[in-house]
């Protein structure tokens, strides 16, 4: 890969799910150590076009490239050992431990039917300290709390060890602590290994806080992106949500609130 | 709760096939035991050994394996615990056949040939039916699956309303499973070996397929070639189990269950022990089926019931205990 490829690189991309359009002629480059939000309305397309970005679903038209290739050209494994995913919900029908469940994030890098060695094992505890789930291992997932299965789902994330963290709404279910320690988690695991991170939030101030770009989303195709310094402010903020703000000045510099 | 060792499963499962597969030998209408015929002896004997009781013997223990496989992957193709292996109507399509084939009075192995096809028309209708313009998402190949098994199930009411009571009979042992029809079952073992490989392969997507098709695409599985896969592999062990035995209820759906509860959630221990558990019951249930009321025999698919459900009510009820463990 030629050190200036980013990593991830829409050309002219087009979303749309029947005769709705969400994205037109999108054109983003993610350099590694950037940590990107999306904010917007709800229904705007935000996690569509985060699983357009993961290679989940094809673009109406234009190219989603990962590393300077066609994402649709490689394998999903290919795909999986360099980009991690956390969704919206987690399934779980059947019965699994808290290890169990982390453990799977490993899966990408393992051949055939080998089974995890030691040394996966470590990765997954280590995962698990990293959210605050030490001595959770043999827990089953379906008897956690919202906000414990949620951080099982975010070490699973960081067993897979990704140059490209996608995550939709990590926060979801988070207390207030767990929701600052875990972006603080995520970014400082960004910049450490040069990885590149865009997560849905809903919280414009942690956002702001956390994310050094931003994508907005009005709906019906009106984007805006940039450095968050330039297009987290006041005036497109209450454009994108439609409501209006307060801002305030704090130690971690802007915020708002609505009026 | 935590995994199970790999070890100790399997002597524990190994073993208990041993002894269904002694008991299955030993018991029939006919008292000749197993230890005096080893010994040696009566060619009568041997010819009852050979002809009938170990072709009834082999027959359970590859229909009950199949059945468990397929329920395992049913359930992790629809993602849905309640899945077992005649939920999208393979079993009422071969039910059809083979009532049909019963009602003009074949032999074996047109009853056999006649239930296939009908498995292999539903399985085929089911596919063609949910894939529609190109999407087959698992609610949709849910709904059709059970309701084109509604479908089987009407059709087969009508049969058996307009056959000659001489026939009803026979029509009911099949429907609740029945061994009487046993042969060597030598395509059966080969699909069930086919089938044991490619799903035992399978197993480290099936982990993560059974936590959704997107977490599984987003950690390289190729959800849609899985997902024909699997759909593939389990009609074809269902459309062979049935075949071989009828409607064998339960072991299909209880089976992946029971090993769940016992601690081995992992697929690649799952399945293989799935189909040693699945054979095992069927052995058991059938050795008592011909045992219980001697001389006359009883359907198996009673038996696998009676069997099934106090095991896996005790499995159940044990296993709230160490949740928290």
């Amino acid at each position: 890969m030629a050190e200036n490829t980013p990593l991830l690189k829409t050309c002219q991309v087009e979303i749309r799910i029947d005769n709705n359009v969400f994205a037109h002629a999108l054109n983003l480059a993610v350099e590694p150590g950037q940590c990107w939000c999306i904010l917007g309305r709800n229904g705007a397309g935000k996690t569509t076009l985060l699983h357009t970005l993961a290679g989940l679903r094809a673009p109406a038209s234009g190219q989603v490239q990962l590393e300077g290739k066609p994402i649709r050209t490689l394998a999903r494994k290919t795909i999986a050992q360099r980009l991690g995913v956390l969704f919206q919900n987690q399934e779980d029908h059947f019965p699994a431990t808290v290890m169990e469940t982390v453990l799977q994030g490993r899966h990408p890098h393992l051949r055939g039917w080998q089974w995890e060695s030691e040394a996966d094992r470590v990765i997954a505890s280590d995962a698990l300290v990293q959210v605050d789930l030490d001595g959770f291992a043999e827990r089953d997932v379906q008897t956690l709390s919202g906000g414990e299965r949620q951080r099982v789902a975010i070490a699973s994330l960081l067993a897979q060890q990704p140059r490209l963290l996608l995550l939709d709404e990590p926060t979801n279910h988070l207390d207030l602590r767990h929701r600052i320690q875990i972006l603080q988690q995520l970014r400082d695991h960004g910049r450490k290994n040069r990885a590149a991170i865009i997560m849905v939030l809903h919280d414009i101030n942690l956002a702001a806080r956390f994310c050094d770009h931003a994508i907005l989303m009005r709906g019906q195709t009106q984007i805006q992106l940039g450095e968050s310094r330039d297009i987290l402010r006041t005036d497109t903020l209450e454009d994108t949500f439609n409501c209006p703000l307060t801002a305030v000045r704090t130690a971690h510099g802007p915020a708002w609130l609505p009026k | 709760m935590k995994p199970l060792r790999p070890l100790p499963l399997f002597a524990a499962l190994g073993l208990a096939t041993l002894a269904g597969l002694w008991l299955s030998l030993d018991t029939g209408t006919a008292s000749i035991h197993l230890r005096n015929m080893l010994a040696g002896s009566d060619p009568l004997n041997t010819q009852i050994l050979l002809e009938l009781r170990l072709p009834r013997t082999a027959t359970a223990f590859v229909t009950g394996a199949l059945l468990a496989i397929a329920g395992a992957l049913m359930q992790v193709l629809l993602r849905n615990p309640l899945a077992d292996p005649y939920i999208l109507g393979v079993s009422g399509g071969a039910s059809v056949g083979a009532l049909l084939a019963l009602l003009l009075g074949a032999g074996a192995v047109l009853l056999q040939t006649s239930a296939f096809a009908g498995a292999l028309v539903s399985t085929l209708l089911v596919f063609a039916l949910a894939r529609g313009r190109g999407n087959w998402n698992t609610t949709r190949l849910l709904l059709t699956g059970v309701v084109l098994a509604a479908g089987w199930g009407a059709l087969i009411s009508l049969l058996l309303a307009i056959s000659p009571a001489s026939r009803v009979q026979g029509m009911l042992f099949w429907l609740m499973g029945d061994l009487g029809y046993a042969q060597l079952p030598v395509a059966g073992s080969v699909i069930l070996v086919i089938t044991a490989f490619i799903a035992i392969a399978l197993s480290p997507s099936l982990n993560l397929l059974a936590g959704g098709e997107l977490r599984a695409a987003s950690l390289g599985v190729e959800v849609d070639k899985l997902r024909l896969t699997l759909y593939i592999l389990a009609s074809l062990a269902t459309a062979t189990a049935v075949t071989q035995a009828g409607n064998i209820g339960f072991i299909g759906l209880i089976a992946p269950h029971m090993l769940r509860l016992a601690g081995a959630r992992d697929y690649r221990l799952l399945i293989p022990g799935a189909a040693l558990l699945g054979g095992a019951l069927l052995l058991f249930a059938d050795a008592l089926s011909r045992s219980l009321i001697a001389p006359q025999l009883l359907p198996v698919g009673v038996l696998t019931a009676l069997l099934g459900v106090p095991m896996f009510l005790f499995l159940l009820y044990h296993a709230q205990d160490n949740r928290h463990g």
